[in-house]
């Protein structure tokens, strides 16, 4: 663990802190240099180079990490924003701070500076060397003056006793040194207190120079090596020997006080560090700056970068859970985030990870039972698709929910595009009316009980009537309420008519043998007893008979007609299917009802574009006829009655046949059973003869329907398909 | 510090320095002779240098100035056909100019010989500062007669001895940068030396 964070450390923050470190000890050190340390200046120059450079090498560190939170930002990478603004914020708390001590910092060091060379200080120093230089001047004069006076004494001993007289005069003196030289500078004695063995300095030839021309030396010097601490007062006198025309040069070096000497060398020192100084002043200022500069822009850069990395370090978990939740936005769960640390954060990301693959577990259950749900729900919508039945279901506001073909087929209506609306609403609609009427009967019978109920109603549409079993239940819900209603719909109609049709045939078989078998013989015997008889009998009793045997005959034949009738609804025999010509066969049954003595007319108006159609053509001149008898039937009343067989190509699979006449037409009542066995409202008709023309149609895989109205009339159309 | 370094340094002074030269001045040489002494090559040499008011300025607050005197005497000769140079005496040595305020004496020292002299004026020590007397070069016994030898001088200001604050000015300013830059003259071989 300690071994991780010192490699992180080392890896993320190691050049920086031993570029910073190493530049911060360059520019300390330059700092001690400018200072106080001038036996290091020749490498203050490399120092200076080097920190220049680091400095810029900051800089271009620092530009390559804006320009890449730059490139970061444009591109919108995850936590980039966080990124920018804490480094906004870290580094105006930084900046301004330390731009703040930088502008302070160059303010003292400028007034620091100014205020060494204040005049004060300046005036100062100078009195103290005006000062040390009188008191110098002064202990100058004064051994001149003695030495002087000693020589005037002792002028003429000197020349004649060089060496004693040198001895005395310099006890006399007190000197440190006397030297007697000649005029050219030849030493001729001396006398030192201190170094006996070692020859004194000569003078300079300068001196002797001044010698020569009888004038007197009288000042401080500093022996070789510029040690201010070996000053001390030189004085050279011309000595004249008269007598023998010679010039000597009489020097006597006197040690300057102990006391006074320090004092000397302590202001002479001042004042010569104080004029380097001044000198200086300004570029010491200069000097400053760039130091204190290279160390705004060292502690500055250094605390940025810093900065954005240490931020960058922080944010990274973000991002990385930021890029994790936008993966698991767009749905991406199997996403394992790597943890990089063993902190909250790292803890965090453990548990976003723990989160993501617990949501991708519940999805995938979710996913699996949407998909069994889905499947059972395909399977249900499947199997209620092929239900012959029909079913609706309704949700607690009476909203249709589902619907299935068979519904819509078996209430000759559409409702798919109603689904979503409430009852009221559909039946608002002019064409859902005939459903006002089932649902009226429906509605009702949901008892508060919620028990399954069925009831078999009859149902009106438009065309037909259909007789239906209507099952109906409550939908439970989770909260063991009721969420809905279900209705299923099975049309029975077939079934009625199938056993009605039994019924009759029943009927037709039994009318067959029971009835039509003793007919005959009654026919044959009335006409028999007429044929017997009419000879024997006269006057009204012949009348009678005739009459009677006639009516007995005509009643037999109309039995007979009926039980045919009977026969031919009761009897299915196969479909003799051949192609023909519907036009030629309208227009051949047309052709048998021209009278033109009658009121009434049958026309033809045959589609020339009808092509030839696979049907029987002894049922369909059976069902013209049956039309046509009941079309002038329905127009006896009319003056000018009018019977049109209309032909009709629809389409590429139907034809239609009509018949249409201009009779008074039949009420909405009479169009539901119209087609049913011996529903007639005509006193002469055997009930059986619309009845037949359905058969036919139904035979025929086709469909019948009325039209009429009191002013049109009433128009049978049959759709038939073009092939069987 | 090489010359690299230093012309960056130069750049990068030029945001915190804003002087500019102020007046003309140089190291010249103005004489360079050679001569025998007891069979010892010697030279004799005139050196004018000419400090600008700015410099002279420093040296009078007591800033002392180092020049570096530099004698090479190279010896010419061929190989293959190919005219080739070798350095037979190189003599580098630093002079230092000192001005005393308190006594008012401007004081010259060799750090060569160690000898020190004292002037009351900055130009009567800079001409003796640049004045060579028979300054000895080499023995004649280790030369070749018939041999083209050529003599090399330069003097120059050493900037990187002024104090430390000077030197980012000395850097920057042109009065500070004075060099004589190399003064050669060929040594016409004596017969005297055979």
């Amino acid at each position: 663990m300690k071994k991780q964070i010192k490699t992180f450390l080392l890896s993320q923050y190691g050049w920086l802190s031993i570029i910073s470190s190493l530049l911060l000890a360059i520019l300390v050190v330059m700092s001690q240099i400018l200072q106080n340390a001038s036996q290091f200046a020749e490498s203050y120059s490399t120092l200076l180079f080097i920190a220049f450079s680091g400095i810029i090498l900051l800089v271009i560190f620092l530009v390559k990490t804006l320009l890449k939170l730059h490139w970061q930002y444009r591109n919108n990478v995850a936590g980039i924003k966080l990124t920018v603004r804490l480094t906004i914020i870290i580094s105006a708390m930084l900046g301004i701070p330390l731009t703040i001590v930088f502008y302070f910092s160059m303010s003292f060091v400028h007034q620091g500076i100014d205020q060494w060379f204040d005049v004060k200080t300046e005036t100062a120093l100078s009195n103290a060397v005006k000062l040390v230089q009188t008191s110098l001047d002064d202990q100058t004069r004064r051994k001149l003056n003695n030495t002087q006076q000693v020589l005037k004494r002792h002028q003429e001993d000197l020349i004649h006793a060089p060496i004693l007289t040198l001895n005395k005069i310099g006890e006399q003196l007190n000197a440190r040194e006397i030297s007697l030289y000649s005029s050219d500078g030849q030493l001729i004695a001396y006398n030192s207190q201190e170094n006996i063995g070692i020859l004194p300095t000569a003078p300079a030839p300068r001196l002797f120079q001044q010698i020569r021309k009888r004038l007197t030396y009288a000042a401080i010097e500093t022996q070789p090596g510029v040690n201010s601490q070996h000053q001390f007062i030189h004085i050279i006198l011309p000595v004249n020997d008269l007598l023998n025309n010679k010039l000597y040069a009489l020097q006597v070096i006197f040690p300057i006080p102990d006391q006074l000497s320090q004092l000397a060398t302590t202001v002479q020192v001042a004042s010569g560090q104080y004029q380097e100084l001044s000198y200086l002043r300004n570029p010491l200022k200069t000097s400053f700056t760039v130091i204190l500069t290279l160390v705004f822009l060292l502690t500055l850069i250094s605390a940025l970068l810093f900065t954005i990395r240490t931020i960058e370090n922080i944010i990274r978990p973000i991002r990385t859970l930021a890029e994790g939740t936008k993966e698991v936005s767009k749905g991406n769960y199997t996403l394992t985030m790597p943890i990089e640390s063993h902190d909250e954060m790292g803890q965090l990301i453990q548990s976003f990870n723990d989160m993501i693959q617990q949501i991708a577990k519940a999805r995938n259950e979710i996913k699996f039972g949407q998909q069994q749900a889905e499947m059972q729900k395909l399977y249900l919508q499947a199997i209620i698709k092929n239900l012959n039945s029909g079913v609706l279901t309704f949700d607690n506001h009476m909203r249709l929910k589902t619907l299935n073909d068979a519904t819509n087929r078996i209430l000759n209506t559409d409702l798919f595009s109603q689904v979503g609306n409430e009852v009221d609403v559909i039946l608002n609609q002019p064409e859902y009316h005939p459903l006002n009427t089932f649902f009226e009967q429906v509605f009702p019978l949901f008892r508060k009980d919620a028990k399954p109920w069925s009831q078999q109603l009859s149902y009106d549409d438009v065309s037909d009537r259909k007789m239906l079993l209507v099952h109906g239940s409550t939908l439970p819900s989770l909260d063991q309420g009721m969420s809905g209603y279900v209705i299923v719909i099975e049309d029975i109609t077939k079934i009625i008519k199938a056993q009605l049709h039994a019924a009759w045939n029943d009927v037709a078989q039994r009318l067959a043998h029971e009835i039509k078998n003793p007919l005959t013989p009654i026919q044959l015997s009335a006409e028999r007893l007429n044929y017997k008889l009419s000879s024997k009998l006269e006057g009204a009793d012949h009348q009678l008979l005739k009459r009677m045997t006639a009516t007995i005959i005509e009643q037999v034949l109309a039995m007979q007609n009926l039980v045919d009738a009977f026969n031919e609804y009761a009897d299915t025999p196969e479909l003799e299917l051949s192609q023909i010509n519907l036009n030629d066969l309208v227009r051949d049954v047309v052709h048998m009802y021209k009278d033109p003595s009658a009121n009434w007319r049958v026309v033809a108006e045959v589609d020339s574009q009808c092509p030839i159609i696979s049907a029987d053509p002894n049922k369909l001149r059976q069902l013209l006829h049956n039309l046509i008898k009941n079309g002038l039937e329905a127009c006896e009343a009319k003056p000018q009655g009018l019977v049109r067989v209309i032909t009709q190509n629809m389409n590429d699979h139907q034809i239609q046949l009509s018949v249409c006449d201009n009779g008074e037409g039949i009420t909405e009542n009479i169009k539901n059973w119209i087609f049913e066995p011996y529903a007639t409202g005509k006193p002469k008709g055997t009930g059986l003869g619309l009845p037949i023309v359905k058969k036919i149609v139904d035979e025929h895989q086709g469909q019948i329907q009325v039209e009429s109205s009191p002013e049109t009339g009433t128009c049978f159309i049959i759709q038939l398909p073009k092939t069987q | 510090m090489n010359t690299t370094q230093r012309l960056w340094l130069k750049a990068l002074s030029l945001v915190v320095i804003f002087g500019m030269p102020t007046a003309q001045a140089d190291i010249q040489v103005l004489s360079l002779n050679d001569y025998q002494v007891n069979q010892q090559l010697v030279l004799d040499a005139t050196i004018d240098i000419n400090l600008a008011p700015l410099i002279i300025e420093a040296v009078n607050h007591e800033v002392p100035l180092t020049f570096t005197t530099e004698i090479e005497l190279n010896e010419r000769y061929s190989l293959l056909g190919i005219d080739l140079s070798r350095n037979r005496v190189k003599i580098t040595y630093e002079s230092q100019v000192n001005y005393f305020g308190f006594n008012k004496i401007y004081v010259i020292s060799n750090k060569r010989n160690q000898k020190v002299q004292s002037f009351s004026s900055l130009s009567e020590a800079l001409k003796t500062m640049g004045t060579l007397s028979s300054f000895y070069l080499a023995n004649l016994a280790d030369l070749h007669p018939n041999t083209l030898y050529t003599i090399k001088i330069r003097v120059a200001l050493n900037q990187w001895k002024l104090p430390t604050p000077l030197i980012l000015d000395a850097l920057w300013k042109s009065d500070w940068q004075l060099d004589s830059g190399w003064h050669q003259t060929q040594i016409q071989s004596p017969k005297s030396w055979q």
